[in-house]
């Protein structure tokens, strides 16, 4: 009843005759060990190919994978963006934070430090002034006569704000003469990329960057809702620290700094002063690179961090249970299964084996997938939301990947719970049809 | 091939309501040849089989597989057993319900893939399986087809013994038929257990075991060629 290939003929299980071995050939070819010894000792040097394979589960139930898949993946893509959007902000201003300072410094110092006593009865108002202004210019000339210090002025400052696609931040723009500007923006390395230079009072140059970012154009006024039509926008400036000047319109209430220009190796102000014998303290504004750089850590990174955290948490914790909830489902669905199994000669130890395989295949594949969608949407948000304001993002954060990498193993190792249960109470079949 | 000596098997030992399945039962059982096991509900039938498979361990006794005692193995050496030597029919059949019918048989087999896929696809065909059913789930299968994929699958590493345990309950007489034309080929050189309280499905065993409450009733040997009876006790 064998064919002439050697195969079997199906006839010859159908008709149940019996005297022939239908088996005899089949078992001088597979060289069955005598003892029951041998025979498990040949056997296990054999790779299991049919084997518990995950695959072969994926691809059976591909609705229910696809599902917890897609869900562990868009859980991940949106904890990326939410990195993505929140690092947009940090990126962006990181520029007025440390690169900015490194070319210029604010710094607004109090009369104790400046060293002077308007409380003494033995002068009036207009010597007071006068002895304010001599010891501005004494500064001044002070602070221009130290090593990298290119020029200082005492000149208004108002504020140009710059927002994040999170928050926003205060960029300073100094108000000074006409004859001042020209050196400031070429200490600034700006360059003047359309209009022209101010030449009337509460004229200003703009940043392209601050322009993009507050939607604004030469000819328009500077955050008119902020300062009315008192400062109009002549002209715009490409530069790598977001460079804004202008001239003064009157007396405008935002303050009067020291605009000192330095050098990056000058940057410390408080190193500066103390140079030219003049001890600041904490009630004096040093708008220089160690508050910038302060700053962006205390104000913007932890800030940023805090909801980062919080964010992750929620996530983490829904994610957690409902995977868990789906995952308790799969496992109960699939107990027939490990019970046959284990009844057919599996160990336990290898059907845990092909649990976690098939989780790892799943995330595996749901942080392949996340981390595609998670590019195509950054991508997207850049061209049509971050770089339309003027805004800064990176694509890469690997402390941030390293971290949902990690919160899903962390929720792989809470899936171990159920799935020690399960294999616990995995019976063999014979207990089953007891 | 197994030797069955003087194995007693009690549930819940410890409680009061415990039950004798199997009380000083012996038994030898030849290398090859078609057994049938054949009692009432919960005459221990399955019990045996089970003992006999290292599914379970027995209170008392030993069961000697090849001259080695396997009720003392290890659970790895038991499990290595079971993969290797044994095949399971179930009364059920088990299968995996994601997997097609050809991953079902294959699910166990040891060796190269591929080569398992050209047994298993023999085997289903020499069944009465069609190419065109390899992929199909066992939702889409009948319940005989079923049953004679699950038993493919107990044959696909050539097991030494098959053990079915009631292997024709959830059939029609024509699928019982089948199958059990199947096992009887196969005990043609190696050795078929089968538990069942059907008398009409051991016509050709080679061997009838009765049990009765727990203790061998009776063991009936066939002469091959003559199909008579030559012993009884």
């Amino acid at each position: 009843m064998e064919t002439r290939d050697g195969s079997l003929s199906p006839q010859k299980y159908m008709n149940g005759t019996r005297n022939r071995p239908l088996f005899h050939a089949r078992m001088e070819r597979g060289n069955v060990p005598c003892s029951t010894e041998d025979k498990m000792d040949n056997k296990n040097k054999k790779s299991r190919g049919g084997g518990l394979s995950a695959l072969k589960y994926v691809k059976g139930n591909k609705k229910n994978t696809f599902v917890v898949m897609i869900a562990i993946a868009s859980a991940f893509m949106a904890l990326y963006i939410i990195n993505f959007l929140f690092s947009s902000t940090i990126e962006s201003f990181k520029v007025i934070c440390l690169e900015q300072p490194k070319s210029v410094a604010f710094v607004s110092l109090t009369d104790e430090t400046m060293d002077l006593d308007e409380t003494a009865e033995s002068t009036n108002l207009e010597s007071q002034k006068t002895a304010r202004e001599v010891r501005q210019q004494e500064i001044i000339e002070k602070l221009k006569s130290h090593e990298g210090i290119e020029d200082a002025f005492f000149n208004q400052v108002i504020i140009s704000n710059y927002n994040g696609v999170i928050g926003g931040y205060g960029n300073e723009m100094p108000l000074l003469e006409a004859g001042q500007i020209q050196t400031y923006i070429d200490h600034m390395g700006a360059t003047l990329t359309e209009g022209r230079m101010p030449k009337s009072e509460g004229e200003v140059l703009v940043d392209e960057v601050i322009l993009k970012n507050q939607k604004a154009k030469v000819g328009d006024y500077f955050q008119a809702n902020s300062y009315g039509n008192t400062f109009k926008i002549v002209g715009s400036l490409k530069s790598d620290n977001m460079t804004c000047v202008g001239i003064p319109h009157g007396y405008y209430n935002n303050g009067w700094d020291f605009i000192i220009l330095c050098d990056e190796e000058n940057a410390d102000m408080e190193k500066v002063f103390a140079d030219i014998g003049i001890k600041t303290t904490k009630l004096d504004e040093l708008n220089d690179v160690v508050r910038g750089a302060d700053s962006l850590q205390h104000d913007i990174i932890d800030e940023v961090n805090g909801g980062l955290k919080l964010i992750y948490t929620v996530v983490s914790v829904i994610l957690s249970i409902s995977i868990l909830v789906v995952y308790i489902s799969f496992l109960r669905d699939r107990v027939n299964e490990y019970c046959l199994y284990v009844s057919i000669g599996f160990g336990k130890d290898e059907v845990l084996g092909m649990m976690i395989r098939e989780i790892l295949l799943i995330f595996g594949t749901a942080v392949v997938v996340g981390t595609i969608l998670s590019g195509i949407i950054m991508v997207t948000l850049n061209a049509t939301m971050i770089a339309p304001l003027g805004l800064k993002c990176g694509y890469l954060y690997p402390q941030y990947y390293l971290k949902l990498i990690t919160i899903l193993i962390a929720i792989i190792g809470i899936m171990q719970i159920p799935i020690a249960v399960t294999l616990k109470n995995v019976k063999t079949i014979d207990m089953m049809e007891e | 091939m197994f030797k069955i000596d003087n194995v007693s098997m009690i549930y819940d030992l410890n409680s009061d309501e415990k039950s004798i399945a199997l009380n000083g039962f012996s038994l030898e059982l030849p290398d090859k040849g078609f057994v049938g096991i054949i009692g009432p509900s919960g005459s221990g039938k399955s019990t045996l089989m089970y003992i006999m498979s290292t599914l379970k361990t027995p209170t008392e006794g030993k069961v000697f597989y090849n001259g080695q005692d396997i009720t003392v193995l290890s659970e790895k050496e038991k499990e290595k057993l079971r993969r290797n030597e044994f095949g399971f029919v179930f009364q059920k059949h088990y299968l995996v319900p994601y997997m097609n019918t050809i991953e079902n048989v294959c699910v166990a087999g040891n060796g190269n893939y591929k080569e398992l896929v050209a047994k298993g696809g023999k085997y289903l065909n020499s069944f009465g399986i069609k190419d065109k059913e390899f992929k199909k789930k066992p939702s889409k299968l009948s319940g005989g087809q079923c049953q004679r994929v699950a038993i493919a699958r107990a044959m696909i590493n050539e097991p030494k013994v098959i053990f079915a345990d009631e292997p024709t309950a959830s059939l029609d007489h024509e699928n019982a038929f089948k199958v059990m034309n199947i096992l009887k080929e196969y005990a043609n050189e190696k050795l078929i257990v089968v538990v069942t309280h059907d008398r009409t499905i051991l016509e050709d065993a080679d061997m009838i075991v009765k049990i009765w409450d727990g203790k061998l009733s009776e063991v009936r040997k066939m002469d091959k060629e003559s199909r008579v009876e030559d012993e009884a006790i």
